[in-house]
């Protein structure tokens, strides 16, 4: 089905429920086995964001929050204002692309499009593809595993063991990757996934040096002919791994592969928002999809789809097995429909926008902070 | 025979002969002209490219191991001296008060750095030449644990935190710290540092630690705005470099802060002082960005101290004085109260004795821009240097007895430790460990190029801008040929011996020259070293063998695979389409193994806008991974960049046709180097 | 005993031996003036005929006396080489005669004239490899400062006969002495720092082959303006003679500075005595050698002389007597004993050249804190000195950081001025300072803070050609009053 008509469809479904709705606070979804967003709070340049395209945000283990913009790297202060580095502070490009934190250093890798940084104690050190052996200066995904840094770029895979200096390139010469342009990079306690753009997914299992290359069996660039066949598309948007859960993005339709095989979804057959996937989250068995028209969170089973209606509201949409769905408006809304970037923990979820920031609370009274602490 | 047959034997023997001569001159000089493709260079010798055999290079051979004593620790009660013996992988425990060697603890792989646990129980050694961490048990003195870490460990600092005891160890050779647990030895985490970590230090309540790194990197300059990397050219050649302090967890290793030590490098100790929370480093001023017109007024360098305060601010203040240097300030000694810190001056033989109260006092009431130039104020270290005790040849490494009276100093180039009364500020004892090696020339060059007074106001050393022989990693403006021209690199001078020429336009045909008047005028502009010191310094420096790049673990392992790659890459004759490279353009022309060079200069079309010539000289590649930046100029911080951004032509070996693999394998080859 | 080495030393005429420990070179003058002529230069003034040099030895009795200035009309002015044996002074032969430095000979025999300075050489100094460091020509005594031809400094290699000149001020360059570090320290005028009682001396120090001019104290610190006769005391101090006024009957106190921070640290070095002193020197490890009237004022006679007292420097505040003939004033003492060598200098000069170069880093680096004087440098102008007047080299403006390099030409005093946009003159920098043939020379800034060392940064003047002066543009060229 045509996104756009869906789309109208199932605002027409949802009309008259919305205008019953629109004089008293939507009732909290309940029994949803994951956090349901109560409200947006949206940032902006009135925050100190540079630029309203922010691309990715994370949030580290001190607590501090990080995104990326397309007009460079920023971090939110105390005061909840926003205080920018560029490349005049040493970041290696303004674009900023991808933000991850080593667990074990502390240490922020950041992608961009000239070349990866990393953050440090306050400083910055830039790795680009002359002065080191990063495969290539544009850096689409970066992740932290095994004491390695792992690249996506435009041109392979890359690995750097900070130990040694040392750098290994993946790509069309050395694997079966069937071609080097690279989006995406997350790295297990075992095995490192990468995210080819029309090469599927490798796995690569670093000990062994192998390499196994899942592709959508089907073939079929447009349509999943064949559902839960494999990857839903081989033009890889992005991926996450959890707890044996491997998450696909890719612009036409979005899959998953667990122990029981790959499970995928398309927008025309089933409660995903959008084939346009771009970015996935996961946080304890659920999946936070962003794409070009808002939010997906499903744990496989149970959706929540988060909207921007035509008039700027919020919509959020619960998608339960053999149920109808179910459309609430909400006060508030995501800053933008066009979700670039997605960090969510127990206690919150960010949305970076192509048109702002957005923070989603989550329904319910606020955990206790020993518990929220022992959750962290 | 006749007389007459005897002539004529005689004049066809002799004509043979020149003819044979002759015609293995124009032999001789058609074949180097052929494989350096340098059609005007003359005859040279055979030398050059052969009959190098490395293991009858001086470095190569076995040198004296002398008693210098490196690292110091005192027990908690005061009653032990802990001395590390490096060259004979010794660990000597001493009577503190009657400075008598007690016992001798054999712990192999050059012990260096000492830490002692809080109880005193047990001793941490850092064994340099092994890339170990060893534990000795102080009740048998018998090591009973040991952990391989980094690349030269040189220092260790024992804390004890919420998530249990810690070490923290600098290794100077890998650019990281490593965090152990110690019961048993076991990592926790390899934080990275700055360019050759060597002094440790942590708080006792186990919520900090600190890493100073010895090496200035241009990168981290300006908080880091220089990291931006020029696609070509010099600009970067004129920021000032900075040298790192690393601020730690100890629990799990985090990074929590880097503090950038402006222009400042060579700092070899570090101590955390409770009582004001500062962190304390010893630190000489480079100031290499300025030409060297001159060397008074600390053109060139000057010594100071690191002031890093509970508020994350740091100030540089000076340690020289107007007319009097105190070079290579080393150890660093501060006692319990924070009242008073002692800094061993290692090239000027003196312990600068810093009244705390008074330089915090001053700290307190200056205005951040006077602080800001607080260094360059060589007038203000009369306000908190309350006195210079003169010690013996070399002194640095410091140890305070626990109630501060007693400040042990290691003597290291003349065997002994000395014992400062730090009330009378007057030497009362020396524990002599040996006889001082006088009657080894390589020992008696390492006097030489560790002193001082060799320069103007006895401002720097040889070591100032080579330690331990090796580089500083910068890049300098002599004046001798022009104010502003030819930027020079500053070149290893470990793995020398059998590299003649020297200097980077190669016109230095041996280390006296190189180091003699020549020297003396463009640098030091005092008089020349005297020839006998310059004939020791000579054999100390041949005697330094290159700087070591594998682990001692990986020592005499086969190359990776990637390392392989590199191998072959470098010593390809021909394209992997089969076309040939010229000889004169393969990398094993100019650096012919052994040496990894053919001691020739070439144009590798370098040529800067300020240099005087297209030539320069073929560097040895020994230990080439730890001598960064490379050119001659020092422009290229990494070795990608020689070929990424400062290739032209395929002029320095043909890479047009590598891929960024190939490129990646290379440099994996020449790190093994 | 010590009178038993001295005699045995006396006697077996002191050649082959080494003098006793603690000999001392003593500079005597007449307790009264023999001739009644006007005093013509300033070492007739202050060493009248019959003025000598004599040895003194140990135990300091007034018959352990040698003279070693036989043969001269007068003579004082002794230094003795760090070797430990070598003793020059300044002699004067006869009436008719130039003043001209004397190699004494221990033993007693007539001394050696080292020079043959036309209007005659003084104030002796051993550098290093005993190298003779002097000034010349004697300046005369009623004009020391401004003569016609003022004195400068000049070096004598051993075994040479053509002295090098070292200095180019435009007033006399004198009392050189030499410092641990091998530079020469030595009194002239400050310029445009007059005091009321005429033009202020101040101390500055040159290397051995003239380069690097630099101040080293007295510039700006209000003390008194007559300055004499600095010496290198030990490694802290450096010791000379002050006076509120320039006449000979004022009195003359012994200050010093100490060399951590000798801009800043100037005071009088035996701050009880109230007496005139004539020499400051060093003593016996740890103590100094002073030549004073007698201390107590109240007990000092008419005709009491002056005489040698020791100062323990870490206690100055008591000098004790050390030898004192009533015959003789003692005005000036030092030790007959070796110290350490002063460090040599390798120079870097090109006698070929005729010209130098100046990197200034940063024109604008200075410690005039308020007014016009912190203006940015938006022209710098580049004038020689010659007699009384100025002849302009030319102006440049200085780059984005302040920098400027440029090439003057060699051996005469220049003057810098540096003017804001507004075409005023902010800074000046007199006529005190010159460059070597072939010297870079480099400075700081301007009129910047005493003894800074430069920040590391790049001057951007590095980065082009030294701009030529030489010979100065038509258009800028010609006197200015």
């Amino acid at each position: 089905m045509n996104p756009s008509v869906s789309c109208l469809l199932a605002g027409l479904l949802t009309a008259p429920a919305l205008h019953a709705a629109a004089d008293s606070p939507p009732t909290p979804f309940a029994d949803v086995p994951f956090p349901v967003i109560e409200r947006f709070e949206n940032f902006g340049r009135a925050d100190g964001i540079p630029d309203e395209k922010v691309h990715a945000v994370y949030k580290t283990r001190d607590g501090r929050l990080w995104i990326g913009t397309w007009n460079g790297l920023c971090v939110r202060g105390e005061d909840g204002r926003f205080h920018r580095y560029g490349p005049e502070d040493g970041l290696s490009h303004k674009m900023v692309l991808q933000i991850v934190e080593d667990p074990q250093t502390g240490d922020l890798w950041i992608a961009t499009m000239r070349g990866l940084t990393r953050y440090s104690g306050g400083r910055f050190t830039v790795y680009t593809q002359t002065n080191s052996g990063l495969p290539n200066n544009v850096v689409y995904g970066v992740d932290v595993g095994g004491g390695r840094i792992w690249v996506a770029t435009a041109a392979g895979a890359g690995c750097l063991d900070p130990r040694t200096g040392e750098w290994k390139i993946y790509d069309h010469n050395n694997t079966v990757m069937h071609e080097p342009w690279c989006y995406a990079i997350k790295a297990t306690p075992e095995l490192v996934f990468i995210g080819v753009w029309g090469g599927g997914i490798i796995e690569h299992d670093p000990a062994r040096g192998t390499f196994k290359e899942y592709r959508d069996p089907d073939r079929d660039f447009h349509f999943d002919l064949v559902p839960d066949d494999g990857p839903v598309n081989d033009i890889t948007a992005w991926i996450a791994w959890e707890d044996g859960r491997l998450w696909q993005c890719t612009y036409f339709g979005f899959a998953r592969r667990d122990a029981r095989g790959w499970k995928t979804w398309v927008e025309e057959k089933t409660p995903l928002l959008s084939n346009f996937t771009q970015f996935v989250w996961a946080h304890r068995g659920t999946a936070w999809i962003g794409m070009d028209k808002g939010v997906s969170v499903t744990d496989g089973e149970t959706w929540v789809n988060y909207e921007v209606g035509a008039k700027g509201e919020g919509l959020r949409t619960l998608h339960r097995p053999g149920q109808p769905p179910k459309t609430q408006p909400m006060s508030t809304a995501l800053a933008n429909g066009f979700v670039l970037g997605i960090y969510v923990d127990d206690d919150e979820a960010w949305f970076a926008t192509s048109l702002g920031l957005s923070r989603g609370v989550f329904a319910g009274p606020p955990r206790p902070a020993a518990v929220a602490r022992a959750q962290r | 025979m006749n007389p007459r047959g005897f002539v004529a034997v005689s004049l066809v023997g002799l004509v043979a002969v020149g003819g044979l001569g002759t015609g293995s001159y124009f032999w001789s000089v058609g074949h180097v002209r052929r494989w350096t493709g340098n059609p005007t260079l003359g005859w040279v010798s055979c030398t050059r490219c052969h009959g190098t055999d490395l293991n009858k290079l001086a470095w190569a051979r076995p040198r004296p191991r002398h008693p210098a004593p490196a690292g110091l620790a005192v027990s908690p009660d005061g009653r032990r001296l802990y001395i590390a013996l490096d060259e004979l992988d010794e660990v000597v425990e001493a009577d503190a008060e009657h400075l008598t060697v007690l016992r001798r603890a054999a712990v192999a792989g050059g012990p260096f750095g000492l830490a002692l646990d809080r109880a005193g129980r047990r001793l941490f050694v850092a064994c340099r030449q092994q890339d170990r961490v060893a534990q000795l048990d102080l009740e048998t003195f018998r090591e009973v644990d040991s952990l391989f870490v980094g690349l030269e460990p040189v220092s260790l600092a024992f804390t004890e935190t919420p998530a249990g005891e810690r070490l923290i160890v600098a290794n100077s050779g890998s650019g990281y710290a490593s965090v152990l647990s110690p019961a048993p030895l076991k990592e926790v985490a390899r934080p990275t540092t700055g360019r050759e970590p060597f002094g440790v230090a942590a708080a006792p309540d186990g919520q900090r630690a600190w890493v100073v790194a010895r090496l200035a990197e241009p990168d981290l300059a300006r908080g880091g705005a220089s990291a931006q990397p020029a696609e070509a050219g010099y600009a970067h050649l004129f920021l000032p470099a900075a040298s790192e302090l690393t601020c730690l967890s100890p629990d799990g290793g985090r990074v929590l802060r880097r503090v950038s030590l402006e222009s400042a490098h060579l700092s070899e100790e570090l101590r955390y002082v409770p009582a004001r929370n500062w962190v304390l480093a010893p630190l000489v001023k480079v100031r290499n960005l300025v030409p060297i017109t001159q060397v008074a007024h600390g053109w060139v360098m000057s010594s100071g101290l690191a002031v890093l305060d509970g508020r994350g601010q740091v100030v540089q203040v000076p340690l020289d004085e107007a007319n009097d240097y105190f070079a290579d300030p080393a150890g660093l000694a501060v006692d319990a109260a924070g009242r008073r810190a002692y800094v061993a001056s290692a090239g000027s033989d003196t312990i600068s004795v810093v009244d705390l109260d008074r330089l915090a006092a001053w700290l307190e009431q200056a205005d951040e821009a006077t602080r800001r130039e607080a260094i360059r104020d060589l007038s203000l270290a009369a306000e908190y240097v309350v006195a210079r005790v003169p010690t013996g040849r070399n002194p640095r490494h410091l140890a305070l007895s626990p109630d501060g009276r007693r400040l042990y100093v290691s003597v290291r180039l003349e065997d002994q430790v000395w014992v400062v009364d730090t009330e009378r500020l007057t030497v009362s004892g020396r524990l002599v460990l040996g006889d001082g090696g006088g009657w080894d020339p390589i020992r008696r060059g390492e006097r030489v190029f560790t002193q001082a007074a060799h320069t103007f106001q006895r401002q720097f050393s040889c070591r100032s801008c080579h330690p331990d022989g090796h580089v500083d990693g910068l890049s300098y403006d002599f004046d001798g040929d022009g104010i502003g021209d030819n930027l020079l690199d500053n070149r290893t001078l470990r793995g020398i011996d059998g590299t003649a020429p020297f200097k980077w336009n190669g016109k230095n045909p041996t280390l006296p020259f190189q180091c003699g008047p020549r020297f003396s005028r463009v640098l030091m502009r005092t008089d020349p070293i005297p020839a006998d010191d310059l004939r020791d310094l000579e054999t100390f420096l041949k005697s330094l063998p290159p700087a070591r790049t594998r682990h001692f673990t990986e020592q005499g392992k086969p190359l990776s695979p990637a390392a392989e790659r590199g191998r072959q890459l470098f010593f390809a004759t021909q394209r992997p389409d089969g076309t040939p490279i010229p000889i004169e353009s393969q990398c094993q022309t100019c650096h012919r193994p052994p040496l990894f060079t053919n001691r020739l200069r070439s144009a590798v079309g370098t040529r800067g806008p300020r240099d005087a010539t297209d030539e320069f000289d073929a560097p040895h590649l020994l230990g080439i991974a730890a001598s960064a930046p490379y050119l001659h100029d020092g422009r290229a911080r990494t070795l990608e960049e020689l070929w990424t951004i400062y290739q032209t032509n395929d002029l320095h070996g043909v890479s047009s046709y590598w891929t960024k693999h190939q490129l990646n394998d290379l440099i994996e080859y020449l790190k093994t180097l | 005993m010590p009178g038993l080495v001295t005699a045995a030393w006396l006697l077996g005429g002191g050649c082959a031996l080494e003098p006793p420990t603690g000999a001392l070179v003593l500079t005597q003058t007449p307790l009264t003036a023999t001739s009644s002529l006007p005093a013509a230069t300033v070492l007739d003034q202050r060493y009248p005929p019959g003025s000598r040099v004599v040895l003194l030895l140990p135990p300091y009795r007034t018959q352990d006396i040698r003279l070693l200035s036989q043969g001269l009309l007068a003579a004082g002015d002794a230094v003795v080489a760090p070797d430990g044996r070598t003793v020059y002074f300044a002699g004067r032969r006869d009436a008719t005669s130039d003043w001209q430095i004397y190699q004494a000979r221990l033993d007693g025999g007539t001394p050696r004239r080292v020079t043959a300075m036309p209007g005659g050489a003084l104030n002796p100094a051993v550098a290093a490899h005993d190298e003779l460091v002097f000034a010349s020509p004697v300046p005369p005594a009623d004009q020391p400062w401004a003569p016609p031809q003022p004195a400068a400094l000049h070096a004598l290699k051993p075994g040479e006969t053509t002295p090098r000149r070292l200095t180019f001020t435009p007033h006399s360059a004198l009392d050189p002495t030499v410092l641990a570090d091998g530079r020469i320290l030595f009194v002239t005028v400050q310029p445009g720092a007059a005091s009321p009682s005429g033009p202020r001396q101040a101390l500055f120090t040159v290397n051995t082959d003239g380069t690097e001019l630099t101040a080293f104290a007295g510039q700006h610190d209000g003390g008194w303006p007559v300055v004499r006769r600095p010496r290198l005391l030990d490694r802290q101090w450096v010791g000379f003679l002050a006076a509120e006024h320039p006449a000979a009957g004022d009195l003359t106190r012994a200050e010093g500075v100490r060399l951590a921070r000798p801009q800043f640290s100037r005071q009088p070095l035996l701050p009880a005595v109230n007496a005139r002193c004539r020499a400051i020197e060093p003593g016996e490890p740890g103590e100094w050698l002073t030549c004073l009237e007698p201390p107590d004022r109240d007990r000092r006679g008419p005709g009491e002389s002056f005489a040698v007292f020791r100062v323990r420097a870490d206690a100055p505040d008591t000098v004790t007597p050390l030898f004192d003939d009533p015959a003789w004033h003692e005005v000036e003492a030092a030790r007959l004993a070796a110290r350490p060598r002063p460090q040599g200098h390798m120079s870097t000069l090109d006698p070929r050249r005729t010209t130098g170069t100046v990197l200034c880093l940063d024109v604008n680096e200075t410690s005039l804190s308020e007014g016009p004087a912190t203006n940015p440098a938006a022209r710098v102008r580049f004038a020689a000195r010659s007699q009384d007047t100025e002849q302009v080299l030319g102006e440049l403006q200085p780059h984005a950081d302040g920098s400027f390099l440029l090439e003057l030409p060699a051996d005469v005093p220049l003057v810098i001025e540096a003017f804001d946009a507004a075409g005023r003159l902010v800074r000046r920098c007199p006529p005190i300072f010159w460059v070597r043939p072939g010297e870079n020379r480099g400075c700081v800034g301007c009129h910047e803070p005493h003894h800074r060392a430069p920040r590391n940064s790049r001057p951007l003047a590095a980065n082009r050609a030294p701009v030529s002066l030489t010979p100065p543009p038509p258009a800028l060229a010609g006197p200015v009053p």
